[in-house]
């Protein structure tokens, strides 16, 4: 396959009609419905000791204000959306890996954590959520009289 | 013709280490957009937990490589529940043509993606003839 090549300069290109389709199939392929984000997107690391929960997400070139991340008792939920990168009349993809589109992942933590205290922090498109541990779930000793 | 090049085949990111790459760990292949302009080609790639200063572009004998590093979180004293992603360093390089101007090239780094703008050289540029 070909990643880019020369322009030809003169004359009849016998790209052109490649071309021209590469676009039509991004352009098809290429709705929000279809995007190429699955259903595990985005992937997780989950960490947990007795306080609280850890929870990173990759997730690259999104803005923060496209995150929504919530939590209720033991389950998070990060929805997003990923701006398609736009192409002008012309312009062509020669290669197109990086998914965009919206997604929705709700995952279960390891216990039921103070929704108010949650810590979300972005950075180098990674997200971390730092979730402590509600009262009421932490292990309780109890003592035999 | 330029024939691809990939040093760093898969789509999805392959533990593989590289023959060219002298890593002590495993790399993963970034996943990319390349896009063909009129003008030049846009190259996007995502490399989620690269910093702009754990990242590198180079550009030798015709060969473009993008590498990154990530170093891994410290999760003091917590065990891990579930691990769907692994963190290392991205290694991926293409063979780009004699039409682009290497000297231009413009680099970037943003929310853990890469972007790189490659001009093309000016012979190589489209020019409109003027019809007398």
């Amino acid at each position: 396959m070909v990643i880019w090549d020369r322009n030809r300069g003169f004359g009849y290109d016998p790209f052109d009609e490649l071309r021209r389709l590469s676009r039509q199939m991004n352009r098809l392929f290429g709705s929000p419905l279809s995007a190429g984000i699955g259903e595990t997107f985005p992937p997780l690391n989950i960490w947990s000791d007795n306080e609280k929960a850890v929870v990173t997400a990759e997730v690259p070139g999104i803005k923060k204000e496209d995150l929504d991340i919530s939590v209720e008792n033991d389950v998070l939920t990060i929805k997003g959306h990923r701006e398609p990168k736009q192409i002008e009349d012309g312009e062509s993809f020669r290669r197109h890996e990086r998914g965009y589109g919206s997604f929705r992942r709700a995952v279960g933590l390891p216990f039921s954590v103070e929704p108010g205290q949650v810590k979300a922090e972005y950075k180098d498109g990674v997200l971390r959520l730092e979730l402590p541990r509600h009262e009421a779930s932490k292990p309780r000793r109890i003592d035999v009289k | 013709m330029n024939e691809e090049k990939e040093i760093a085949k898969g789509k999805e990111r392959s533990q593989e280490l590289q023959t060219e790459a002298v890593e002590p760990e495993a790399a993963f292949v970034p996943l990319v957009d390349v896009i063909e302009k009129q003008d030049g080609v846009e190259i996007l790639a995502d490399m989620p937990g690269v910093s702009r200063e754990n990242v590198e572009a180079s550009l030798e004998e015709g060969v473009l490589t993008i590498s990154g590093k990530v170093s891994p979180p410290t999760m003091q004293g917590m065990s891990l529940q579930s691990g769907e992603y692994e963190t290392g360093s991205f290694y991926r390089s293409f063979a780009v043509g004699e039409g682009l101007d290497t000297e231009g090239i413009e680099a970037s780094m943003k929310d853990g993606v890469l972007r790189l703008r490659i001009p093309k050289s000016e012979k190589y540029k489209p020019k409109q003839i003027e019809i007398r």
